[in-house]
């Protein structure tokens, strides 16, 4: 199957015209889309209301309003007859269409294959990182050369992964995550049951490190709220290793789509972010 | 399925760059005898506003609205004449819509304004100069400038005598282009606003814009905009919590020292103070409103809207000021009863709903902080206590903690009178103490004008050995010593030394807390010292966190004992002043406001001459804010400094004055009853000396005390002699604390800490070997309720911590004693015994001395998981394999039996006689129990628990034989993602549908359910004070108080 891919982000971007379809203020901001084969399409969207991150197709609801179309770099979203349009990278417009597109700092060019971790890969062996300390793992990539920003893993939907180009001057991060189970074994993805989850390990490389900085990593649990903060020393790679099993997060059943993000020193916004879903 | 994003930052806060935000102008305003120019939209406060103002001819006024400041005039009188002039403004909160400038008589006006965010407030012109254009041309040049700092913006006016369009110079962006009358006209006066980046440093270069036609004279104007530099990246507050209740929210932050918070009634979307921007309460941010800014460190909001979500971030600043990225929170005011408050802490979930009794609240937040709350209004007892990592297992409770006094010991030392040619030293034998947390208090009296005879040091010179010391002397005369030596506990360090001192260095010492250490010194002098003078007073103090400084007037050498005393829950202020010649009095010393009756002060100091009276100073807290340092004579410089100490531990402190007459050499002083055995009676002048107007001779007996405390309410303070001078001593009796109670609790970074319920500090902390993580509460055992073989085995009482480590194998359980934290014993230390983690708090059987902890059972399942530990010396006394177990044991009420469940379902009965298995097979309950298992109170064997199915079961344990039958249990209840349940007369649990269920104890009915907050958050295990209360918290780090009933 091939899909196309067109992450982007969302420096928490408005949603001016959605919150006025809904008077409850809800605010939602286009993460990214994965263009799949048609109808098979789905957008990330965030409710900045909740914190919630969700994956959605045509037809989904999120904060009042439903998802009518989406393309590379736009979803489409309606409620009581008036449209709204999430841009990625930038406040929506309002319909009718077009308004000028910006430039958008997408991974890939549109046709361009996905960039994925073969399925079942194994990351290099780091040395175990104390729980909720960072660890560096690893040289900063060789200039121009990317690793893959994340790897696949048994999540619903599928073999999807990407990276953004990042802003002359910014910092951008790429999140994964390896599960360490209790039964010894070691696998990347983003889906894990919380049964056979001991540790998760999350791994943070940092695209245009430069200098002594801090980083911040915020993990969102399903409901929305702020879990828990991580912080430490920046490095190109560092992992930070997780408690699950028997913590707050099994024992009150804090299962579905988590959201991690990734601050560097002052941002106010984040350089990147994850999600990773926790099953029974 | 896969997601990662990158997000593309440009340059954070800290590296704001100045941006031009936006701008506005007129145009064709003619010959009108004033311009008016609209603010340009979304100017904010802080934002820099340029303007640039053109005219013809060059003869005419220009006249700026207030609060513009002119940066450069060009005044051409070349052909058509014209001026160009270019002002600029830094934006407040409350800027008008619009500016007017007014002119003289002229044949055309035009201008704009442009707005710039980032640029330096207090100095935002980094550069400027003009340049005129003196024959007609379509070439008009701004003249370079040369910046010198990088990230500026350059600023550009161009302006000639005609009206015309421009077109910007190359490489910068045209903001506006206006002129006074139609284009293309020969007449009136046209001008254009440019800008552009300049990242390096060095020259712009000339700056050309250019016209179509009419040639014409003209000006130009180049202004560099300086940008705010930040310093390096401003940290957040340490914590930031809210307690709301009736229309208020109370919020507070870890002491930063300047802050400002914002407030919305909505989620933050990037509101933030920009950099070098000065912000007062009711500034508008973007969408939110400043509501503090300044350096204290709580506010409290009222006429707030209850049931509304309120959310708050505060950004701590630097000096520039540059912010910090800010933290979040969110609360909402209710009018209650129900919730009757509620606590939030930002930075993570607190699901804990804490341990409570009498009137406190204790609980953990995956902020990584110890939580101390009144049961009645919500607010922190004290400044949550950092962990390193969160802290998620229950909070554990003891009566008895490590702090307070271990043992006083006090005496007189009689130094005697005689003829002696050697140094004269006196040695007091004491019970042992620990020298790390034992202090030597002492005071002398006698009458004696050599310093070599009178002047006196002392030092605990082993754990069971006072020694006190003074130089050789031709002829002894009596001196009297009186002593106390107080040995903490615990939350005390103590360092000593004995140093040779002049009148200048600093004696290295191990690091301290300066604002938590006080010194104690005491100093010898040389033999052949034979007048009191310069070299013989010292003034002690610390020196930062590894120097102390004891000096005296000249270069002679002494040697002086010292002690530096760092004491956790303490705060120490400390100065330095003079009295001159002829004064008295220091007045007043403004201090940082303490409280007297918890406080005490200390005074040390040099002289420049001899005499007695004009040499003895006392020191005494005239008020919460002032010290007063006084003598009863004059006639020397002193140069003293001075300690507060306050306590916040417990200690309380019984200031007091005693004035004896002429003749007396003794006074009594009543006192509030204190407990003599955890008090000490010190003097605050070189713990001897008072004032006295004695001004005979050198001798320094009418003003040098003991002190003493004689009994629970009597302060004695005596004197070798009068000398027919009154004298005034200033004392203090300390009454240090009781044993106070502690909470206890292991964090994620392996360490368990012991925190003073008192004072929020921990009187200590240890990092548990080999172990990775702490999860599970700590279990404890208290001496005094435990039998005799207990009490034979140890000396204290002992803590239970379990580890969570990444092994399946190496885990260990660590007894702890409860005073200091060391190990009174380690099982599985070895890794003997395959022992995966635990998480759930083990559970201490008094009757047998015996620990019952639940681990999982390795990657295979198959490893033992129950085990079953002596308290009296660790060694294993019995294991069983029943599967992976995260639930803590439950011990039944008459002790016969131990339930677990394992995370496959199975609930298992363990006969505590026998060690074996009581029921022929488990109770196979389909799902995980949570928590643990909680027995009826009433009725034996009767369980309460939640599985991780969303049940919650009341289960009968039928005795030995068949197990339960969970199909058939005395009621089971669904409710989404259950809590542990709290059973009262009703049984409450928390609920992932955000809910608080109250349950019927009897049937199960799920009667009522309360939403908590907004119920968007999951309710973690409730707890309560007294059962007339449920506390509960949730993920989104909020903790509720519900009165109960529920309504």
């Amino acid at each position: 199957m091939r899909v196309t891919v067109a992450l982007a982000l969302a420096l928490l971007f408005t949603v001016g015209p959605v919150g006025a379809l809904e008077p409850g203020g809800s605010r939602l901001v286009l993460l990214g889309v994965v263009l799949r084969e048609p109808g098979d399409s789905f957008a990330i969207i965030e409710d900045a209301h909740t914190s919630r991150v969700g994956f959605y197709r045509v037809g989904a609801s999120v904060g009042g309003v439903r998802v009518t179309r989406i393309e590379a770099d736009r979803v489409v979203v309606a409620a009581g007859g008036t449209r709204a349009v999430l841009r990625l990278g930038r406040a929506v417009g309002v319909a009718p269409e077009p308004e000028p597109l910006v430039p958008v700092p997408v991974g890939r060019p549109a046709g361009d294959g996905p960039a994925v971790r073969p399925a079942g890969a194994t990351l290099a062996a780091p040395p175990p990182p104390l729980y909720g300390h960072p660890v560096v793992v690893g040289q900063s990539p060789a200039p121009g050369r990317r690793e893959p920003p994340i790897s696949t893993g048994t999540g619903a939907a599928g073999e999807a992964g990407s990276t953004a180009a990042t802003a002359p001057t910014g910092v951008a991060a790429d999140v994964t995550f390896t599960g360490l189970h209790h039964n010894g074994s070691r696998r990347p993805g983003t889906e894990f049951s919380s049964a056979a989850l001991r540790d998760l390990l999350i791994g943070v490389t940092l695209q245009r490190l430069s200098g002594s900085r801090q980083q911040r990593i915020e993990l969102y649990a399903p409901d929305g709220s702020l879990y828990q903060r991580l912080s430490g020393p920046a490095a190109a790679t560092t992992e930070t290793r997780l408690p699950v099993g028997g913590t707050w997060i099994t024992v009150h059943g804090l299962l579905g789509t988590w959201t991690v993000k990734v601050f560097v020193d002052g941002q106010a916004a984040p350089a990147g972010l994850g999600t990773f879903r926790l099953t029974p | 399925m896969a997601l990662g994003l990158s997000l593309a930052l440009g340059a954070t806060a800290a590296e704001a760059a100045i941006a031009f935000r936006s701008a506005a102008s007129v145009d064709r305003n003619g010959s009108a005898g004033s311009i008016t120019i609209s603010r340009p939209p979304g100017t904010q406060k802080g934002d820099l506003m340029v303007a640039v103002i053109a005219v013809v001819p060059s003869s005419v006024t220009v006249t700026a609205p207030g609060g513009w400041s002119l940066v450069n005039r060009q005044t051409n009188t070349n052909g058509n004449s014209n001026a160009l002039a270019v002002y600029y403004k830094v934006a407040s909160a409350a800027e008008p819509a619009s500016y007017t400038w007014t002119f003289s008589p002229n044949n055309g006006n035009a201008g704009g304004i442009m707005t710039f965010s980032g640029v330096d407030n207090a100095s935002p012109i980094h550069a400027a100069a003009g340049q005129l254009t003196t024959s007609a041309s379509t070439s008009i040049a701004a003249p370079s400038v040369t910046t010198t700092v990088a990230d500026t913006m350059i600023v550009t006016g161009h302006e000639y005598a005609a009206s015309r369009r421009w077109t910007a110079p190359a490489g910068m962006t045209e903001a506006f282009d206006v002129a006074s009358r139609a284009v293309n006209s020969n007449g009136g006066v046209s001008t254009i606003g440019s800008y552009m980046s300049k990242p390096a440093v060095g020259p712009t270069g000339t700056l050309v814009a250019t016209t179509g036609g009419n040639a014409d004279t003209g000006a130009g104007i180049t202004v560099a905009l300086k940008p705010v530099v930040c310093g390096a990246a401003v940290s957040d507050a340490a914590y930031f919590v809210a307690t709301a209740g009736n229309g208020t929210v109370v919020l507070a932050w870890s002491g930063a020292s300047a802050v400002v918070v914002l407030r919305k009634s909505s989620p933050f979307t990037g509101e933030a103070p920009a950099p070098g921007v000065t912000y007062a309460a009711g500034d508008p941010v973007g969408a939110a409103t400043v509501v503090y800014a300044g350096s204290a460190s709580s506010l409290t909001e009222s006429g707030l809207t209850n049931g509304t979500s309120y959310y708050y971030k505060i950004f701590a600043a630097d000096g520039v000021p540059c912010y910090s990225p800010g933290t979040e929170l969110k609360t909402r005011p209710e009018a209650g009863p129900r919730p009757a408050w509620s606590f939030t802490m930002a930075g993570g979930s607190m699901l804990n709903a804490g341990i409570a009794g009498s009137g406190t609240l204790y609980t953990s937040s995956n902020a990584g902080r110890v939580i101390s709350l009144g049961t009645g209004d919500g607010l922190p007892s004290w400044a949550p206590m950092a962990t390193t990592a969160p802290i998620q297992g229950s909070l554990t409770w003891l009566p008895t903690g490590g702090r307070g006094v271990r043992s006083l010991q006090s005496g007189t030392a009689a130094m005697a009178a005689g003829t002696s040619g050697a140094a004269q030293t006196v040695d007091v034998p004491i019970a042992a103490v620990d020298l790390t947390r034992a202090v030597l208090f002492f005071s002398v009296r006698g009458s004696s004008a050599e310093p070599g005879d009178g002047q006196v040091r002392g030092q605990i010179t082993s754990a069971t050995n006072v020694r006190f010391y003074r130089a050789n002397d031709t002829s002894f005369s009596d001196l009297t010593v009186r002593w106390t030596v107080v040995e903490f506990r615990g939350a005390v360090r103590v360092q000593r030394g004995t140093s040779s001192v002049s009148n200048g260095g600093t004696i290295p010492i191990a690091a301290v807390d300066p604002a938590q250490s006080f010194v104690l010194a005491s100093c010898s002098v040389a033999s052949t010292d034979m007048t009191y003078g310069s070299d013989d007073f010292f003034r002690v103090r610390l020196l930062g966190a590894t120097g102390l400084e004891i000096v005296h007037g000249t270069t002679a050498v002494k040697t002086c004992d010292w002690q530096v005393v760092e004491y956790q829950g303490a705060y120490v202020q400390r100065g330095t002043g003079t009295l001159a010649a002829g004064a008295t009095t220091s007045g007043p010393v403004t201090i940082a406001a303490v409280d007297p009756a918890r406080s005490l002060a200390q005074v040390t100091w040099r002289t420049s001459g001899d005499g007695s009276g004009p040499n003895l100073v006392r020191a005494r807290l005239t008020g919460p804010t002032t010290l007063e340092v006084d003598r009863a004579a004059t006639g020397t410089t002193i140069e003293y400094a001075w300690e507060v100490v306050e306590f916040a531990d417990g200690t309380r402190v019984v200031p007091g004055t005693s004035s004896l007459g002429a003749a007396q050499t003794s006074a009594s002083a009543a006192i509030a009853a204190v407990d003599p055995a955890r008090s000490v009676a010190v003097l605050s002048a070189y713990q001897r000396a008072g004032r006295t107007a004695y001004a005979s001779d050198d001798n320094v007996g009418p003003g040098w005390f003991t002190v003493a405390l004689v009994d629970a309410t009597t302060v004695s303070v005596e004197r070798a002699i009068g000398g027919g001078a009154a004298a005034d001593a200033a004392w203090f009796v300390v009454e240090f604390p009781d044993r106070n109670p502690v909470v206890l609790g292991g964090d994620q970074s392996g360490r368990v800490y012991a925190v003073d319920v008192a004072s929020g500090t921990a009187n200590w902390q240890a990092l548990l070997t080999g172990a990775d993580a702490v999860q599970a509460g700590l279990a404890a055992q208290l001496r005094a309720w435990s039998d005799a073989g207990f009490q034979a085995a140890h000396a204290d009482d002992l803590i239970f911590a379990a580890t969570r480590n990444a092994s399946t194998t190496g885990n260990k359980v660590v007894a702890l004693r409860a005073g200091d934290g060391s190990v009174a014993w380690t099982f599985n230390e070895t890794g003997v015994y395959a022992m995966d983690y635990v998480v759930g708090m083990p559970w201490v059987d008094y009757g047998l001395n015996r620990l019952y902890v639940a681990s999982r059972a390795g990657s295979s399942g198959t490893q033992p998981s129950l085990w079953v530990i002596s308290t009296l010396d660790g060694t294993l006394l019995g294991s069983f394999a029943l599967g992976h177990l995260e639930t803590s044991p439950t011990v039944s009420l008459d002790a016969s039996t131990v339930w677990v469940a394992s995370t496959a379902g199975n609930l298992y009965a363990v006969d505590t006689a026998t060690l074996t298995l009581k029921w022929s097979g488990p109770a196979a309950l389909g799902a995980a129990v949570k928590g643990f298992v909680l027995e009826d109170g009433v009725v034996p064997g009767r369980l309460y628990f939640s599985t991780a199915d969303g049940q919650v079961w009341c289960l009968q344990d039928p005795g030995p034989g068949a197990p339960p039958n969970p199909a058939s249990p005395v009621w089971k209840r669904a409710v989404a993602g259950a809590s542990t349940p709290l059973v009262l007369d009703k049984v409450y649990v928390g609920s992932s549908d955000g809910r608080l269920h109250q349950l019927d104890r009897a049937t199960g009915v799920d009667e009522k359910q309360f939403v908590l907050g907004d119920g968007t958050a999951t309710v973690g295990d409730p707890s309560t004070e007294d059962g007339a209360q449920v506390f509960a918290g949730t993920t989104a780090g909020t903790l509720y108080k519900v009165p109960l009933p529920l309504p």
